[in-house]
């Protein structure tokens, strides 16, 4: 399946769902590996809905 | 010595990298050198032949699988078994020249408290931790709208800590002769223009570029023009039309990434945007014109080939035709080029670009050099700057007092509140008088590379960082560096 399938609204749905559960984590066991894991996913999502395009990382990235 | 470089931007971004690359085999022969990228961007790094392993992180696959997961909780399986491939590497040093919050949290990931950490980490509790001096000034004074002149290219050699030579750049015979074998007919003398760019902002209108490239030419008859951008431009590419059609070459989305470097050695010179072309046309030291517009800090991201020059507009509407026609005819002969421009300084270790006819408003870029690189701080001739200096040095003053206080034992919690509270009339003052702004954001930055240590190391690196400011600030604060139109400081009215 292909990135561009997925709606605005399905990566925000997700994003929402990372970012509760990394602050959980946070909240209560601290920055752990759990916690980076997540955050990495978190922020590969959220990377993509500041993006015009996102097949492509802009370079608001940097 | 095993050596991760970390580069999750662009095209534009890896081609900036690969000097950085070379250099660290050439000052680390021995190291095992590996490369991260996006995989969408992967062929940008391929043509580097010093590297001992490109590792790819797969974005869509990533998030291809986290979407289609059904469960409540995320499924992080995937994104584990990637990571947790990039730390069994157990690399000696990462140099992270990204500076994204994702890279940040990648490289907290695969580091430990023995990896040497170069650009954006994470601290112990999850804050952005900023291990180095040039990756602070990246953090603090890079950027769109922002003063800093150092090209990125130099800052990514100094957060690796590395020089950069000639032998650097270049680009294999291989991979140029790669090019010559699939692009057979390209013509005797030509240009190569690039007609797209990464964003529409940076893009010229098709009549624009059609009467640019007319305009040429007329006054180049032995020239001609070949169209270079990707498989999306090409319907606009189709908009572009000269007099004589036999003189362009449309090139467009018909390209390989290597056949690029071949295309742009055998050109004259290259015409581009603010786009991955000109970093190539840099690796090649190709001359090349960028033609730039204010949504990019052309000193940091502009043309490194010798003789290379930047015309910059705020935006493409902006653009007199006659005169961009008659700035690049001047540059293809060795003429000098009249209109405002910015041309290569090769001499300048510092700031690539020396500016002719445009008014150089360089106060906060000196600033910047004065802070970071030691040199002189630029003289003050505006009494609403020193108005907010000597207000910044007031506060600065009030909090120093409070901080002793704090130590002493006296009025804790009020005098914490006092510390906080400055920040914002900080803030307001950076907001007010933006010729300030470089001072703030670098004590700013200084402050937020204060970790999560123990209270009182704390407390004892925010007085420090306090006590900097007070003494940058006393140098235009009852010293002599004040032209003779600023008053003293107790006549300087308040703001």
């Amino acid at each position: 399946m292909k990135l561009s399938s997925f709606s605005e609204k399905e990566l925000r749905e997700q994003l929402l769902k990372l970012e509760t559960t990394s602050k959980k984590i946070l909240e209560t066991s601290g920055y752990t590996k759990e916690a980076k894991k997540v955050l990495v996913l978190q922020e590969l999502i959220r990377e993509q809905l500041t993006n015009e395009n996102i097949s492509y990382a802009t370079s608001k990235i940097r | 010595m095993k050596i991760l470089v970390m580069q999750l931007a662009r095209f534009g971004d890896i081609f900036q990298t690969w000097p950085v690359v070379k250099s660290l085999k050439r000052n680390y022969p021995n190291a095992e050198l590996h490369f991260l990228c996006r995989k969408t961007f992967s062929g940008a790094i391929s043509p580097v032949n010093c590297l001992d392993k490109i590792l790819q992180l797969d974005v869509e696959d990533n998030i291809n699988f986290i979407l289609e997961s059904t469960s409540n909780e995320p499924d992080t399986s995937k994104i584990t078994n990637y990571l947790d491939g990039l730390k069994d590497e157990n690399y000696d040093q990462i140099i992270n020249l990204s500076y994204s919050p994702l890279s940040s949290y990648i490289t907290s990931y695969i580091s430990d408290e023995k990896t040497d950490v170069r650009g954006f980490t994470r601290h112990e509790d999850g804050a952005l931790d900023i291990p180095d001096d040039p990756s602070a000034l990246i953090y603090g004074q890079l950027g769109v709208y922002k003063f800093n002149r150092i090209h990125l290219t130099r800052l990514f050699s100094a957060v690796a800590g590395v020089d950069l030579l000639e032998e650097d750049w270049g680009v294999s015979e291989a991979i140029l002769a790669e090019g010559a074998l699939r692009i057979t007919n390209l013509p005797k003398r030509y240009l190569s223009v690039h007609i797209g760019g990464s964003t529409s902002e940076k893009l010229l209108f098709a009549e624009q570029w059609s009467e640019i490239l007319n305009k040429l030419a007329k006054s180049n008859p032995e020239l001609s023009f070949v169209l270079l951008g990707s498989s999306a431009e090409k319907e606009f590419s189709n908009k572009i039309a000269i007099d004589d059609s036999s003189r362009i070459l449309n090139l467009v989305g018909e390209t390989k990434l290597t056949d690029l470097f071949y295309i742009i050695k055998k050109s004259k010179v290259l015409v581009a945007p603010d786009s991955s072309l000109l970093h190539i046309a840099s690796l090649l030291d190709k001359q090349t014109i960028n033609l730039s517009f204010s949504n990019v800090n052309f000193w940091e991201t502009g043309p490194l080939s010798k003789n290379s020059f930047v015309i910059w507009n705020t935006q493409p509407s902006a653009i007199d035709i006659d005169q961009l026609a008659s700035s690049i005819d001047a540059i293809l002969s060795g003429r000098t080029v009249e209109g405002n421009h910015a041309k290569l300084n090769a001499d300048s270790s510092v700031e690539a670009y020396e500016l002719v006819g445009y008014e150089d408003h360089s106060f906060q870029w000196n600033l910047i050099k004065a802070i970071y690189l030691g040199e002189s701080f630029p003289i003050l001739d505006d009494m609403k700057v020193y108005t907010a200096l000597k207000q910044l040095s007031e506060l600065t003053d009030m909090v120093l007092r409070d901080l002793e206080m704090v130590r002493s034992g006296q009025f804790q919690n009020i005098q914490l509140e006092i510390v906080n509270n400055v920040d914002q009339l900080i803030h307001t003052l950076e907001k007010l008088v933006p010729e300030i702004r470089p001072i703030i954001w670098w004590f700013n930055t200084e402050r937020l590379r204060i970790g999560p240590w123990d209270d009182q190391i704390v407390f004892d690196r925010n007085y420090e960082v306090f006590n900097q400011l007070r003494s940058l600030l006393a140098v235009y604060v009852g010293t002599t560096l004040i032209a003779p139109q600023v008053p003293p400081a107790d006549e300087a009215p308040e703001l």
